[in-house]
């Protein structure tokens, strides 16, 4: 259903009611007037490496409309190392978007894929070999652009085929001769930029030079399809970790249900508008391994939908990568460059063997259970395993292979093996945890199992 | 940010707060309590909001957080009779939108919650990944799965 109809999804829930407006309105009533809250301007850096920026980022960020006869490209020096970036477009936009493609008059070898050589990613490029030698390149709608950026030792203005250019140097840290740099060309009657970012600067400037952009033959983007930035808002680990999901609030509650390794627990799942039905989950072994033996390499899911991940963890030969090195960015703002710091992560690579069995006949058990992996420390903050660009604390890297419209009939059972990455910090309080869910009543259970004993 | 403002932000969300509230809730005390709530603590703590503009995803942040509190205390099993959307509808089965609504309500909460967002609150996949503390990939797996069980629903 890729087109649900909108229309209808709206009339779902009725219009708001007068008691739950009135609950709104008493409520605003009884809040104190205070001081004004002054909004903290978010900072950015245009540091980009490849892993996040595959896809095209649109810079959708509203800018305070000021009074201007101009129209272009602008960019205003902020403290000694910060700039704004802004973009007046000439003309309004239509309410909709015409897709864009890249068209690079020139290139290096090196710098094209296999996804550019065979046309499949039309408006972006991304050659990442390591820190110091990368390149990427993607488009940006203009409409209401507006762009913050820090470590800016230099920038340029100039202007290639009529189209005017930032050629903007960054330094990467205070304790650091590393440099990076990227180009905006703006091409006012598409109301786009083509973005370059990359370590060689010489090959950076004749690539601008030469990059064109033309409409694609893609229908065109509705705006509102177009995806937004973060939402930059600031919070505590620990206040992020008390809220949240059904598992989290049975931990703080006391609540969560443990077992063993080797130990059956009970869990009443559901399908989809019938009755709960009932199975058993059981680790039946953890174990740490060097490589990759015994899993299918087609079934390894990353975080990022695609297998970038696995290579970051892997080597060609399947063993596993056990020392990692990443370079860490501290303290940049308007006034300070920062400091780069090298952090060594030594990780461990764990298997676990699950089981499930059917006491019933279960239609479809993907949409009913879930197994994920927490890491629970000392303090009693933990973490959902995740990719972050400095680190990582369990990093669930195998699926546990229960595909779509997986069935099981009473009595069978499912072996599945799940893969996880835990560093040395966090292996010892690293959970693997069962959800279940019985879905006509909302009903989770969980039940945590502690991998290394 | 000013309580004038501020309350007019609020305002404007009215009804997004309204449509979530009760996609978790499902009943009209509930929603009234919970809302309450997230005002209140979003007054209290409106100094974490960086920039305006994301007003409304940070207040739909907050105010699912209270629902899943909310869900918390309520033990998890929802009495069918307290619940305002019986699987038995009172209009003819014809009528499309009491089919979706029940459709919809019959969702597993993570797969509501992502349709509710994503198709009637308009959020983009960013934004639920950010409201939800969920990565990107579970709030597109889940809108495909949700959509796919609400397919199978009406076409039964």
């Amino acid at each position: 259903m890729k087109n649900l109809d909108k229309k209808m999804l709206n009339n779902v829930y009725p219009e708001v009611p007068e008691s739950f407006h009135n609950a709104v309105i008493s409520t605003l009533d009884s809040l104190e007037a205070e001081k004004p809250v002054k909004f903290k301007k978010r900072r950015t850096t245009m540091r980009i490496v490849a892993a996040c920026a595959a896809v095209a980022v649109i810079g959708t960020f509203a800018v305070a409309a000021a009074a201007t006869d101009f129209f272009g490209l602008y960019a205003t020096k902020r403290g000694k190392y910060g700039l704004d970036v802004t973009v007046e477009n000439s003309k309004q936009s239509d309410s909709d978007y015409q897709s864009m493609k890249l068209k690079f008059g020139y290139l290096p070898e090196e710098y094209k894929t296999e996804e550019y050589e065979s046309g499949k990613s039309t408006n972006y490029l991304s050659m990442y070999e390591n820190e110091d030698n990368y390149f990427n390149a993607w488009i940006d709608y203009t409409d209401n652009y507006h762009d913050d950026l820090t470590n800016v030792v230099k920038t340029e203005e100039t202007e290639y085929n009529g189209h005017k250019t930032l050629i903007i140097t960054f330094k990467e840290a205070k304790n650091t001769d590393k440099m990076y740099y990227s180009t905006l060309k703006y091409f006012e009657e598409y109301n786009c930029l083509v973005r370059c970012n990359g370590t060689n600067y010489d090959e950076l400037i004749k690539i601008t030079e030469k990059v064109e952009t033309e409409p694609d033959t893609q229908p065109v983007i509705p705006k509102d399809v177009l995806d937004e930035d973060d939402v930059p808002y600031d919070r505590a680990i620990t206040d992020y970790l008390k809220d949240g999901d059904g598992f989290r609030d049975e931990y703080f509650s006391g609540n969560v249900k443990k077992a063993k390794i080797g130990e059956s627990v009970d869990m009443a799942v559901a399908n989809y508008g019938q009755e709960a039905v009932h199975m058993t989950a059981k680790v039946i072994s953890v174990k740490e391994q060097d490589n990759t033996d015994g899993l299918d390499l087609k079934d390894f899911l990353t975080l990022g939908g695609n297998d970038s991940l696995y290579y970051r963890y892997f080597n060609t030969d399947g063993t596993f990568i056990k020392r990692d090195e990443f370079t860490v960015h501290e303290d940049a703002d308007d006034y300070d460059l920062g400091t780069v710091r090298n952090i060594v992560i030594n990780k461990h690579f764990y298997v676990a063997d699950i089981e499930l069995t059917a006491q019933e006949d279960i239609d479809d058990l993907s949409t009913a259970f879930e197994t994920e992996v927490y890491c629970i420390d000392v303090d009693n903050k933990f973490f959902y395993g995740y990719y972050t660009p400095d680190y990582e604390y369990v990093l669930k890297i195998y699926g546990t292979n229960i595909n779509n419209k997986q069935s099981i009939k009473k009595g069978e059972t499912l072996n599945v093996k799940m893969g996880f990455i835990a560093d040395n910090d966090t292996v010892d309080n690293a959970y693997i945890i069962f959800s279940a869910v019985d879905a006509p009543n909302d009903y989770y259970q969980n039940y945590m199992i502690k991998f290394k004993e | 940010m000013t309580k004038e403002t501020f309350s007019k932000l609020v305002l404007e969300s009215e009804q997004t707060l309204y449509r979530i509230s009760m996609s978790m809730l499902k009943n009209e005390a509930d929603c009234e309590d919970a809302v309450q709530t997230a005002i209140l603590t979003a007054y209290e703590k409106l100094s974490s909001l960086k920039k305006e503009e994301y007003f409304r995803t940070w207040l739909v942040r907050i105010l699912i957080n209270v629902c899943n509190k909310q869900l918390g205390r309520r033990g998890k099993i929802i009495n069918l009779d307290d619940n305002e959307y019986t699987a038995e509808p009172s209009v003819p089965s014809h009528d499309k939108n009491v089919e979706l609504k029940i459709a919809l309500e019959n969702l597993p909460q993570k797969f509501r919650q992502v349709i509710v967002l994503f198709y009637i609150e308009g959020f983009s996949v960013t934004n639920i990944k950010n409201i939800l503390g969920i990565p990107e990939g579970t709030v597109k797996s889940r809108l495909s799965k949700g959509r796919s069980l609400l397919k199978s629903s009406l076409e039964a």
